[in-house]
């Protein structure tokens, strides 16, 4: 069980700024089991972990596929909270658990009651969010070390894997 | 007569002074900030920045389009993004200054405004209001950038654990749906 002003989110705000940016999350504790979210369910929310061990997996094929371990600390939706859309993976407990969430109404109340700490934590989740997306650049790359023309499933039609081509490569 | 052609430092700044991102910012914040911007001109195929040099910039296009691309070790050459006119680029080197992960070239004559971290940074801790509005705006656009790219991952993974084509076809969709173009709003200085 970790406090939520030990995440490293909060450590760059001044305490009082952290103090009240604190208050505004709301707690919420999951049974093993349970799930936070499921993959395609409008997000509009961060989460962060604070106690237990929870799962992303996706089961939108029919079976389910464990995508990684959830520990304490490990922060979720950062995007979401900024740019609303689908969860991508169900987030579920695997073991009891407490989580804190801030949707996107608080954080946008935030702005007008506590405008520094707002403008505080939305710095520091814009940082955050850049060294998500660096690391995501970086897991593309290694895994465009082979040419994907190399990595497509044999015998799809050269249509379609033009198609997944271009959209993997971005072109 | 000729109308004189228009100052091109003076169509850029009303570009950005009138861009969506600094609705509601007051006139003053928003001249003050674009008066911090150092212009650079760039002709086709000119290199603005190199990937792994280190960078600590903003750029706006203010005329014409660049492409960020990254070569891959696989031989492939991997489109991060595009900019064409009021839209920015190293975005993430202004947040968290690093190696710069592309190669930004010019695709066309191209006129471009460079805002440098230390002033960024300044105008964020005074709260500065245009200056919190491009931070908003960066924002949206870093979520947009992860979403597509953890979308292309997604592909890519689905791909190489064999997939079948119904499987990829639906991402593809996924993409195409979660992914506006460049000139959408929500991207858009």
């Amino acid at each position: 069980m970790i406090d939520l002003l030990d995440v490293p989110l909060f450590r760059g705000l001044e305490p009082e700024v952290a103090e009240a940016v604190a208050s505004v999350f709301t707690r919420r504790r999951l049974e093993a089991g349970d799930c936070l979210f499921r993959q395609g369910d409008r997000g509009d929310s961060l989460v962060i972990v604070l106690d237990g061990l929870f799962e992303l997996i996706q089961d939108d094929t029919g079976e389910e596929l464990h995508l990684a371990d959830v520990p304490v600390g490990r922060i979720l939706g950062l995007v979401s909270l900024v740019d609303p859309g689908p969860r991508t993976a169900t987030l579920r407990a695997l073991e009891d658990g407490e989580v804190a969430v801030l949707d996107q109404n608080t954080f946008n109340k935030l702005w007008d009651s506590q405008g520094d700490a707002a403008a505080r934590l939305h710095h520091q989740l814009c940082q955050a969010t850049v060294h998500e997306l660096r690391s995501a650049e970086r897991k593309l790359l290694e895994l465009l070390n082979a040419p994907v023309h190399e990595q497509l499933p044999a015998g799809l039609a050269p249509e379609l894997a033009m198609r997944v081509r271009r959209a993997i490569l971005g072109a | 007569m000729f109308s004189s052609s228009s100052d091109p430092d003076q169509d850029a700044a009303e570009l950005l002074l009138n861009s969506p991102v600094f609705a509601g910012v007051p006139d003053a914040s928003r001249r003050a900030l674009v008066r911090q911007l150092n212009p650079q001109d760039a002709a086709p195929g000119e290199t603005l920045f190199t990937q792994g040099e280190p960078g600590d910039t903003l750029w706006m296009v203010a005329v014409g389009e660049v492409v960020l691309t990254r070569a891959t070790a696989g031989g492939d050459t991997a489109e991060l993004d595009r900019a064409g006119p009021g839209q920015m680029f190293g975005e993430l080197d202004i947040i968290a200054p690093g190696p710069r992960s592309s190669t930004a070239t010019a695709l066309a004559p191209s006129r471009l405004l460079v805002l440098r971290r230390g002033v960024f940074r300044q105008l964020l801790n005074e709260r500065d209001p245009a200056a919190e509005a491009l931070l908003r705006a960066l924002t949206t656009r870093v979520c947009h950038r992860l979403r597509r790219l953890d979308a292309r991952i997604a592909l890519l993974s689905d791909a190489r654990r064999g997939a079948d084509a119904d499987q990829l076809a639906r991402r593809l969709a996924e993409l195409d749906a979660g992914a506006p173009a460049p000139a959408s709003p929500p991207e858009s200085l």
